[in-house]
């Protein structure tokens, strides 16, 4: 069953001479519980991408199915609600809020729902994270490396559907890296959630069940290493 | 320009709004400083104007000065013109027709005299030469003389001495006579012929009191004798400090008796020492500058430290490339530059421009309350320009000082990490669980957004603080003196009052009750008297007031003795509920006291209320003139009819320990005085009419001079518009404050959300809905609000309280806070800051998420 279904999907910037098409009529689909890694040289769309499936930015053209729903036509409640619930999005630049500390930032998807912390499964992240005894810094208290996983534990806290990462180790040496991915592909095994990876890294790439490769705002290849 | 520099001016450019918004502030301020010193200066012009108009145009008088030295003060280099002038005396008047003056007064004046002081011609024309005489216009008015234009009279003038001593009066001492007796004589010294060439308008030379008529002589100085003596008056031609000492050695040079200085006028010079007037003067300037600077300051600061951490990144990035603290610092003074140079220019120009049009529309009012014909006229002085420039520009330097050291400090380190105004401890910001679960998860993120962010939020606070202390503060000064304004004017209830001094006579005043339109009137003949009470019958405090007894053991009381027409007697005794029948046809005079006096003890602060005298109704009182400290010169006796606490209309009560009100009716007086005629008595008339303005144009043609009228009507109105006046300055003055403070606010809330698009566009990424954002800027609001009354109401009521305290004497009424007006203040700060909000969070709230990520800063 498809979780997720991408139809035409372009996005340009700017207009007349200086215009860029970030995205190029790009269509796929992805089955639920799927690990994807998504490759590609720089500048070559893949945050856009991602973006648009994460339904944070709108698309030139083409539509992006969720559950069979089209999340660009919903209205910004629905789709601010559905962010919350359904989506996990890890950013190339951590994007924390400034005036949070560690613990209020990554909590925040479930205090915006009302939701109560789950204590032990927090924990457990915090850990896997190595966060421990940074729960109550700022944000700019941090090295790059733990802020970046600081914003992967608060996509992770709400058990979403669908876990969006835009080069989540990037920050990372290797060991502290694997140990992230094999965070990332846990909830990807244990909850069937379905994860959809950006990465510069061959060794992660090959860990994913499907390789895409984007060139110029196109899919170049979608190889399916193991079905 | 130096790279720091450039990016400076780039950053301006792209910040169009805050940049606009800052220079807006920037040039009210600069405004207002502007108006206040031109308004300093004008006044100061209007009020040399009016001195001049009223005193005339002089500087210096040299008394007796010997007629052959003149001269010599008048090639003085200080001397502009010079009048030579004398007072020749007084010559029995004739045709007289008022006792209380009796005399023609003649003083003569050289052509200058004419010039420099007021004399307004209202017919014929100035004298030209020796032997022609103005005569004051009331001598035709008050008599039947006909000293007409073109007529010659001859008189005997001499000097009016006291009888007892010699001693010579002028004309600022009133007739003196006892039981119509005279005390004083005349005793001539010359005979002159003079011709009348015109009329003029009664002079500054005469007082209502004054026993003389101005006739004012052509004085050529070439025709005085080697050894006369007159009085040399000289305008100066520029007025400095050093007239003082240049008077002196003229008049020692000359032989001038004295030297007398026009201190009203000259103070307006600021050249006098001993006036108050200087130092009240520019106390107030100098508070209401400071206001201002307060204001404005809070105002600059804040868009120079918001511009700073903008910034911050740039110039940590510069510094770790090699710019200097001191490049840095002074990026932040070169901004404060850019903006004054735009800023001081246009401020002063629409200061200047502010104050003319304010004086186009207030010109008619001053006129009017003031009764001159002197206009307020914009005058810029070098020195209120420079002092305008400097206090700007000192006002920006102070609010560019912090933010420029700040920048100064500014490492490359505080450029990677960006959010430096963030509070870099870890301790938790404490946020009540009420407030999260009141209000939701987005205010408690608002919430510890302000908390944490201090300085931006505190100066937000700050200015919304200032601005409600400023606006309640002002407008409650304007209320109170409203107030007592209104409160005296709340009793009276007749329309025009006709009085004069004792020679104003029943029957003189009694034939306007004829006058058309009049409705009703009220005669009322005022005595004013003593009586001695015996020890038991005085209250405590009176006693404790007069400290001691008169020798025979008695308290001395003055009284009032108010006797009005028999029918309004009636009429006010009926309403208080006595019966009059077997009152005045009595052969024992009687009469109601009002027994009751309100009084503002000055050494406690508090209003007494209390019985005038202990006594009953049918026990008497024995009056006597003032003048009779014993009982010798006793009047006689009165019996109280009755006891009341009510004043007929018209008079207003004496209210002091030792002072009581009797009334009583015009026959019954006849009854009491029964031929004595007392001193000091008074005949008033009240009216009411049906067109009170109309009936006072038609007392105005056909009344002499001694007889005064009051019209209510008239002064209300003249104390409207002196209201007006006042609001039109207390309210214009807090309106541009107010704008300020809100250019502040503004620029402060709007930047700060400006500054966390990031970070809204990061929650709305985790999934913040529109719904939440708004309760979450609505909270932010609503506690900005909250914070901004906590403090503002209670400081403004202690200053409210303060202002109180220190006028209390002039309130007659007690302390009421100005409900109405904190009202408007609650609403305002909610409106302004809610709107800001609002209108800064619009764009944000439509933006795309990524492009909100994107955003450096702005
Ligand atoms: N706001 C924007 N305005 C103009 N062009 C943009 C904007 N955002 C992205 N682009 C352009 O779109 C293209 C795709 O950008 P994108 O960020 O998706 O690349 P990427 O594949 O994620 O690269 P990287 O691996 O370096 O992160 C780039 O050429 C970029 O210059
Ligand atoms: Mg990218």
């Amino acid at each position: 069953m498809s979780i997720l279904e991408i139809n035409g999907l372009s996005k340009s910037y700017g207009t007349g001479e200086t215009a860029v098409k970030a995205l190029d009529n790009v269509s796929f689909s992805v089955e639920k519980g799927e690990f994807i890694a998504i490759i590609g040289p720089s500048g070559s769309g893949k945050s856009t991408l991602l973006h648009l499936l994460g339904g944070v930015d709108r698309p030139s053209e083409g539509n992006v199915m969720v559950d069979h729903t089209d999340i660009y036509q919903l209205n910004e409640t629905q789709l601010a609600i559905f962010r919350r619930r359904q989506i996990g999005l890890i950013y190339q630049f951590y994007n924390l809020i400034p005036v949070l500390t560690v613990e209020e930032n990554m909590t925040l998807p479930l205090l915006l729902d009302q939701h109560a912390v789950d204590h032990q499964q927090f924990h457990d992240i915090v850990e896997a994270l190595g966060l421990t005894g940074r729960l109550h810094h700022l944000p700019n208290q941090l090295s790059g490396g733990q802020q970046q996983r600081v914003s992967i534990g608060r996509a992770l806290i709400s058990n979403p559907a669908l876990m969006l990462a835009d080069e989540p180790t990037g920050n990372l040496d290797s060991k502290n890296s694997n140990e992230i991915i094999e965070l990332l592909k846990m909830f990807n095994k244990t909850l069937n959630q379905t994860l959809i990876v950006i990465t510069h890294d061959e060794q992660i790439a090959l860990q994913a069940d499907r390789v895409l490769s984007i060139e110029d705002g196109r899919i170049a290849k979608d190889e399916v290493i193991r079905p | 320009m130096n790279i720091v520099n450039k990016i400076t001016l780039r950053q301006l450019k792209q910040n169009k709004r805050r940049t606009l918004v800052t220079i807006i502030g920037v040039i009210i301020s600069v405004a207002m400083v502007t108006a206040v010193a031109v308004l300093a200066t004008s006044f100061q012009d209007f009020m040399k104007q009016v001195t001049i108009a009223s005193d005339g145009e002089w500087h210096v008088e040299y008394a007796n000065t010997p007629a052959n030295q003149l001269p010599t003060i008048q090639e003085d280099e200080q001397t502009d013109e010079l009048v030579v002038t004398n007072d020749l005396g007084y010559a029995e008047f004739d045709g007289a027709e008022r006792e209380s003056k009796p005399y023609l007064f003649f003083k003569e004046m050289n052509e200058a005299g004419f010039d420099l002081f007021p004399v307004q011609l209202t017919e014929g024309r100035l004298p030209q030469s020796s032997g022609e005489v103005l005569i004051n216009e009331n001598i035709l008015a008050d008599t039947k003389t006909d000293l007409g234009i073109g007529t010659t009279f001859t008189v005997d003038i001499g000097q009016r001495v006291a009888l007892n001593s010699e001693q010579p009066l002028g004309q600022e001492t009133s007739i003196q006579y006892e039981d119509k007796k005279a005390l004083e004589k005349l005793k001539p010294k010359q005979t002159k012929t003079f011709t009348v060439v015109g009329t003029m308008e009664s002079t500054i030379w005469e007082r209502s009191w004054s026993p003389g008529y101005t006739i004012l002589h052509y004085l050529d100085p070439s025709t005085l004798n080697e050894g006369d003596k007159v009085n040399s008056i000289a305008k100066v031609n520029n007025v400095n400090s050093s007239i003082y000492d240049n008077a002196e050695h003229l008049a020692e040079q000359t032989g001038a008796e004295e030297i007398h200085y026009h201190d009203s006028l000259l103070r307006y010079y600021g050249v006098t020492d001993h006036s108050n007037l200087k130092k009240t003067f520019f106390s107030l300037i100098v508070i209401l500058m400071l206001i201002i600077m307060i204001g404005s300051i809070s105002l600059i600061y804040n868009a120079f430290a918001i511009s700073v951490s903008e910034r911050s990144k740039h110039l940590g990035m510069l510094s770790s490339i090699g710019a200097t603290k001191r490049q840095k610092r002074n990026s932040v003074f070169f901004e404060g530059g850019v903006i004054g140079a735009i800023s001081i220019p246009i401020g002063i120009l629409s200061g200047i421009a502010g104050i003319a049009a304010t004086f186009m529309f207030i010109n008619p009012i001053i006129q009017e309350v003031a009764n001159v014909d002197q206009k307020l006229s914009v005058v810029v002085t070098p020195i209120s320009l420079v002092s305008a420039v400097v206090v700007s520009a000192v006002t920006i330097l102070i609010s560019s000082y912090l933010p420029a050291r700040k920048a100064s400090k500014l490492t490359a380190m505080d450029a990677i990490r960006q959010t430096q105004d963030v509070k870099l401890t870890g301790k938790a910001v404490k946020t009540s669980k009420l407030v999260r679960k009141m209000f939701g998860m987005e205010a408690e993120i608002g919430l510890k957004n302000l908390k944490r962010n201090k300085k931006r939020y505190k100066a937000t606070v700050f200015s919304l603080v200032i601005s409600i202390i400023l606006f309640l503060t002002v407008s409650f000064f304007t209320d109170n003196i409203k107030k007592s304004l209104e409160l005296t004017q709340a009793d009276i209830n007749y329309d025009i009052k006709l009085s004069g001094f004792e020679d104003v006579s029943a029957d003189d005043i009694k034939p306007y009750t004829q006058l058309e339109g009049v409705t009703a009137s009220t005669f009322i003949r005022t005595i004013y008297l003593s009586a001695s009470v015996e020890e038991k019958k005085v209250p405590e405090v009176v006693k404790d007031y007069k400290q001691r007894p008169l020798d025979n053991g008695k308290y001395s009381y003055s009284v009032n003795l108010y006797a009005m027409d028999d029918e309004s007697f009636r009429k006010y005794a009926g309403e208080i509920g006595k019966k009059t029948d077997d009152m005045i046809e009595a052969d024992q005079p009687s009469a109601i006291l009002v027994n009751e006096i309100t009084y503002n003890d000055q050494s406690s602060g508090r209003v007494i209320e209390t019985e005038g005298i202990l006594t009953n109704v049918n026990e008497t009182l024995t009056l006597h003139s003032i003048r009779g400290e014993t009982e010798q010169k006793g009047l006689g006796e009165i019996e109280i009819a009755a006891l009341t606490d009510q004043l007929p209309m018209g008079i207003t009560s004496t209210s002091r320990p030792g002072g009581v009100d009797l009334i009583t009716s015009e026959q019954m007086l006849e009854t009491f005085l029964s031929n004595q005629k007392p001193e000091h008595a008074r005949n008033t008339l009240y009216l009411n009419s049906s067109d009170p303005m109309k009936t006072q144009e038609a007392i105005e043609e056909i009344k002499p001079s001694h007889i005064r009228a009051y019209n209510v009507e008239q002064s209300r109105q003249q104390q409207e518009r002196m209201l007006l006046f006042m609001s039109v300055f207390t309210y214009g003055f807090i309106a541009l404050i107010s704008a300020i403070s809100i250019a502040n606010i503004f620029n402060t809330i709007s930047t700060s959300i400006a500054i966390r698009k990031r970070e809204f566009a990061m929650l709305k990424s985790v999934g913040m809905t529109p719904k939440g954002f708004n309760k979450m800027i609505n909270y932010e609001s609503i506690f900005y609000g909250f914070k901004a009354l906590i403090y503002g109401l209670p400081i403004s009521i202690a200053c409210m309280g303060a202002i109180y305290v220190s006028l209390r004497h002039t309130f007659t009424y007690g302390f009421a806070l100005p409900w109405i007006s904190i009202l408007y203040v609650i609403i305002a700060i909610f409106i302004i800051v809610g709107s800001t909000m609002l209108y800064s969070i619009r764009k944000i709230k439509k933006q795309n998420i990524i492009e909100g990520l994107r955003q450096e800063n702005l």
